[in-house]
């Protein structure tokens, strides 16, 4: 499983909810909550090691923006 | 007439300070005036006294603008969850029959899919409505504005028992209640805040709950104060921090897992929050641990808020650097005294008031009381009766007379400081052809306060399906009421007439998420 799948995975309070997303599906459209979005961003911050910016935060919409996050994201 | 007197005498003390302010707009009272005009011109075009108005939308001030006009135009306004599934926004919507809605983008496309002849009006054009209504009739601006400043005109500011809201919470049966909120209401609410909160005229406001909740009535009681109420488009800790710095905020109101996420966040340490002075919390019990922490790392005093939707929000308060000292029974939470014009009482089940130290239930009196649940007396009978209504919320007094929470008569599942009841789940879940049977139970979370665990008796053992039942919650249920875990059960235990056997599912969900939690 990728980084970027993994840590949606581990924020989710109901993991296997993930199992019905495809990696370009909207995750809020999915059934994720905000407090899943939260604490998904929680998490990448501290895998950044950085605070994210207001455009990041509103980008983290599915598994392939995490993804891009992680690859372009970090200083 | 409430809100508009709010309205003016927000404009007599300084017409050009700012009312509202969101991401979008920097509102000031003169302008506000005129949006709300503008807006409760065009929403009486084609409704009459005590219409209903859907109101759809993600937080933006124009969702306050329109609780305002609506008032001012005699309707109804009906906050929606935009986070509701269709089915359960379309239950709400039908049931509330409304004459117009008011949504931002999104809410209008799915008025348009799910209601096309229901007329409709993009939140975001509201500025410019103002606008053009006052290029187009500015003899009419100003007979109104005559009007107001000589007492108002006819339907101007509607009446103190008029129903002004419909705030739809989750419920004990499975769907929505609308409660039904007048002006009086708001006055009461707002002048019981005014006494025991104290915002002062110009008073930053941070509003980051959502504004289709009870508490929305904090925003408005700020707005009384002539304060500037700000409001953040959605909850996150990093935009909550952003807004804390820029626009100086001196309050806000945070339910305890907002306050801990806050504190998670990184960019607190780089933040001003030196303008935050009071932190208003409520929702769900505050931890000590959290609220010692909160203060060491925003400098702000704390204050506790205990409110109900059904009692027109705000009713009790703990104020800051109240020393309150070890509660009377263990695990109890001390929420303080009744706010200036709120009755409180504790009674036995026979409804006796009982002694200090005494458990039992807490049940509150006051203008602010809502008028009753929208179409469905028999439930308001249930809470209401000789003008007390029963929170369902098990207490004590102390020798202080502060009152502290123990636990819930009823099953409600406070989950990030929204009310999720069980049966709205089971409602679901028994709609599967493989489920016989179903309970769902409170789960203690550190982060959420508590989630819903549902415990599932399937038809037969092989026909336990945790992805349909899944499937099931997502197309049917907004996502913050899916259960957090579907644990199967090979019977659901009841007493003898029929009642499930909550108590001992919640120590066994527990016990069994905390096996499974140590074994991965």
């Amino acid at each position: 499983m990728s980084v970027a799948r993994t840590l949606v995975r581990e924020s989710l309070d109901h993991p296997a909810l993930l199992d019905r997303v495809v990696d370009d599906a909207d995750l809020a459209g999915a059934g994720v909550n905000s407090g899943e979005l939260i604490k998904l961003a929680l998490r990448l911050e501290d895998h950044l090691g950085r605070p994210l910016g207001d455009e990041e935060l509103l980008g983290l919409t599915s598994v392939n923006a995490v993804a891009e996050l992680l690859q372009n994201g970090a200083d | 007439m409430w809100l508009t007197h709010v309205l003016r005498r927000g404009l007599d003390h300084d017409p050009d300070a700012l009312a509202l302010r969101d991401s979008r707009r920097d509102v000031s009272w003169r302008q506000l005036d005129r949006d709300v005009r503008a807006l409760a011109s065009l929403l009486r075009r084609d409704a009459t006294a005590g219409s209903r108005v859907l109101v759809l939308s993600g937080n933006r001030v124009e969702v306050l603008e329109t609780y305002i006009a609506c008032a001012a135009a005699g309707l109804v306004a009906v906050p929606v969850n935009p986070a509701l599934t269709d089915p359960e926004l379309t239950r709400i919507v039908d049931s509330v029959e409304p004459s117009a809605a008011m949504a931002d983008d999104a809410g209008l496309a799915r008025v348009s899919a799910l209601y096309p002849d229901l007329p409709r009006t993009d939140l975001g054009s509201v500025a410019e409505l103002a606008s053009s209504a006052e290029d187009a009739a500015q003899d009419a601006a100003q007979e109104a504005a005559r009007s107001a400043a000589s007492g108002d005109g006819e339907h101007w500011g509607g009446s103190l028992t008029e129903p002004v809201m419909i705030l739809h919470t989750s419920a004990t049966t499975g769907r929505a209640k609308g409660v039904v909120v007048d002006q009086r209401s708001l006055q009461a609410n707002a002048l019981s805040w005014l006494a025991d909160v104290r915002p002062e005229p110009g008073t930053p406001f941070l509003n980051a709950g959502p504004l289709f909740h009870g508490s929305v009535v904090i925003a408005l009681d700020h707005l009384a104060a002539a304060g500037t109420v700000c409001v953040l488009d959605r909850f996150t800790p990093q935009g909550a921090l952003a807004a804390l710095e820029k626009w100086k905020i001196e309050h806000a109101f945070l339910v305890p897992s907002m306050v801990r996420l806050v504190l998670e966040a990184k960019s607190l340490a780089t933040t001003d929050v030196s303008a935050l002075r009071l932190l208003l919390h409520g929702a769900a019990p505050m931890p000590e641990a959290l609220a010692r922490e909160a203060r060491d790392k925003l400098g702000a005093e704390l204050q506790t808020i205990f409110g109900i939707t059904e009692g027109g929000g705000p009713v009790l308060t703990l104020r800051p650097n109240t020393v309150v000292g070890e509660p009377p029974v263990p695990g109890a939470v001390c929420i303080g005294v009744p706010m200036l014009g709120a009755g409180l009482r504790i009674t036995d089940r026979q409804g006796n008031d009982v002694a200090e130290g005494a458990i039992g239930e807490l049940h509150v009196a006051g203008d602010g009381l809502m008028q009753g649940y929208w179409k469905n007396t028999e439930a308001a009978a249930e809470v209401l009766r000789d003008g007390w209504l029963n929170t369902h919320d098990l207490g004590c007094f102390d020798t202080y007379g502060r009152v502290w929470v123990v636990d819930r008569r009823n099953d409600l599942i406070l989950r990030g400081g929204q009310n999720v009841y069980p049966a709205e789940i089971e409602h679901v879940l028994r709609q599967s052809p493989h489920v016989a049977d179903v309970v769902v139970v409170p789960l203690a979370s550190e982060l959420w306060g508590q989630t819903p665990v549902a415990f599932v008796q399937p038809v037969s053992p092989e026909q336990f399906d945790e992805a349909e039942l899944l499937g099931l919650c997502v197309a049917e249920l907004a996502a913050y009421k899916r259960p957090s875990h579907f644990l199967p059960l090979d019977v659901v235990p009841r007493n003898p007439s029929g009642k499930a056997l909550r108590a001992p599912l919640r120590d066994r969900a527990h016990q069994l998420i905390t096996e499974r939690e140590q074994t991965t």
